[in-house]
């Protein structure tokens, strides 16, 4: 009974870590407009763009890999609030890294951001 | 033998005729301005001076003109609607920045004899320097002139190759700083302060700067931080990324647009050229080094405005070089004077914080140093912070 009790909770840990990762190493990508991104662009904007997009309540993500494999994040701070002026602050970066927790709510992809670093 | 005496008669009439024309094609003072006399012989800048003389001509306003000392005087003086400048007479105020020496007339081009003029002196300000606020003031400090009764200080700024305003910037005695504003970077600047007494101005003290951009947060609007070797941050700097408008963290992938880079092995905390990372990281920095040097002196102060200058930067002695942060024992922040972007140069400073008792902040393996840096963003122009 207790070797079935410790064979559960070892599968629930490692079922946890695979829901709620929290990579060491910080995930690359770069910063985008979701608005472009949907129009059919590829979602990069300049700095003074992204600022004034994320003022404006204007989603800005972070989209990690190329072509078919590309994904979405939506970044939180770790308090709870979007990050977009946050990323907008590294929108002139080609590549920044990302260390947080990764989420998916109801198809979603959501990154809880604890540090926010350029990778260029 | 009559022949002969007209021949010798015609040779020295031709001779004399000669002697002649030729004193009056050298003599040509004669046709120059002359100073008889100047009364008062000696007085402060605004008092009226009578120089007394010939051949002054009419006045015309583009070639009358009086030098006290070789100072241009701005004033003649006007008596009802009558200009006091007379081919004989000419009654003028002592100029603002007049010191003692030779008063001259020039009239069409053509310069008097000097006549000695005497202001009386006040021991000027000494050690002035500047210092780069940011990219629009320069800051000035001098130490205070040896004369006790001074009434202040007065301040000339203009370009390089511009004129002196007329009236100077008032400073009140005791005060030995003043910050100017308005600037533009990459313009460099003639910061000419003399001590005042009522309206005589001491001999000047001139430092010539301009502003430089200063940066303490990066292209992402966060503290400039340089990660060590084991980190997946960067390892390099670049000055200043055109693009962001601000100093920007590379990685070793970016190898190529480092200026200066970090290398960690054990205690040692190599800070330096790129192209001394380059020999640190030998696998990895394939590529050429970017040209980056770092002068031979280095500075200790607990902030970027306590540094003043009063020569160019490029009066340092610059090479390719690295300091092992770890050997430094003064416990202040360090600052290196650095230049890049060969062979015009921009220069910049560049200063290591010393925070907690130490130049590297953080906990393995994203271990950091944080910088500040002061850049000339004019390519040629050796002053920065």
């Amino acid at each position: 009974m207790k070797k079935i009790f410790a064979l559960l909770l070892f599968v629930g840990i490692l079922f946890s870590a695979t829901v709620n990762s929290a990579p060491s190493k910080p995930m690359k990508g770069y910063v985008a407009s979701l608005n472009d991104m949907v129009t059919g662009g590829t979602g990069k904007i300049d700095k003074a763009k992204a600022t004034e997009l994320a003022e404006k309540g204007n989603p800005i993500v972070f989209v990690t890999g190329k072509g078919k494999s590309a994904k979405i994040y939506f970044v939180y701070n770790e308090d709870g609030t979007f990050a977009g002026k946050n990323l907008a602050k590294f929108a002139a970066n080609e590549f920044i890294g990302i260390v947080g927790k990764v989420k998916k709510v109801n198809g979603l992809n959501i990154l809880i951001a604890e540090k926010i670093e350029s990778m260029d | 033998m009559k022949f002969l005496k007209f021949r010798a008669l015609f040779l020295m009439l031709t001779s004399f005729s000669f002697f002649f024309y030729s004193c009056g094609e050298t003599t040509s003072t004669a046709d120059n301005p002359v100073i008889e006399s100047i009364d008062p012989t000696s007085g402060t800048p605004g008092t009226v001076v009578t120089i007394k003389g010939s051949l002054f001509g009419d006045y015309n306003e583009s070639t009358s003109k009086v030098y006290f000392n070789g100072e241009l005087a701005t004033n003649i003086v006007v008596d009802g609607n009558q200009i006091q400048w007379f081919d004989d007479e000419i009654k003028v105020k002592v100029p603002a920045r007049a010191t003692t020496g030779n008063v001259v007339v020039e009239a069409n081009g053509l310069l008097s004899n000097g006549f000695p003029f005497t202001v009386p002196t006040v021991a000027p300000v000494t050690d002035l320097m500047a210092t780069s606020k940011d990219d629009k003031s320069v800051l000035l400090k001098w130490t205070a002139s040896a004369d006790a009764d001074i009434t202040g200080y007065g301040i000339f700024i203009y370009p390089l190759n511009g004129t002196a305003p007329e009236d100077p910037i008032q400073i009140a005695k005791g005060v030995t700083t003043y910050l100017a504003t308005g600037l533009t970077e990459g313009t460099v600047y003639n910061f000419d302060v003399h001590a005042l007494k009522g309206n005589i101005l001491s001999p000047k003290s001139t430092v010539k700067w301009s502003p430089a951009s200063r940066f303490i947060y990066n292209i992402n609007d966060a503290e400039i931080k340089v990660y060590e070797t084991k980190s997946n941050l960067g390892s390099g700097l670049q000055l200043f990324d055109a693009t962001g408008g601000a100093p920007k963290t590379l990685k070793i992938a970016s190898h190529t647009e480092w200026d200066l880079g970090l290398f960690i092995s054990g205690t040692n905390i190599w800070f330096g050229s790129a192209s001394k990372m380059k020999t640190h990281y030998p696998t990895s920095f394939t590529g050429a080094a970017k040209p980056c040097q770092m002068a031979t002196n280095k500075y200790f102060f607990n902030s970027l405005e306590e540094l003043f200058d009063s020569q160019a930067l490029d009066s340092q002695t610059f090479s390719d070089s690295e300091v092992d942060l770890s050997t430094l024992t003064e416990g202040k922040n360090v600052i290196f004077i650095v230049r890049t972007n060969s062979p015009t140069w921009n220069y910049a400073k560049v200063m290591v914080l010393y925070k907690g008792g130490k130049y590297l902040q953080g906990t393995a393996d994203d271990r950091y140093i944080e910088v500040q840096v002061s850049y000339q963003k004019t390519a040629g122009v050796p002053y920065a912070l």
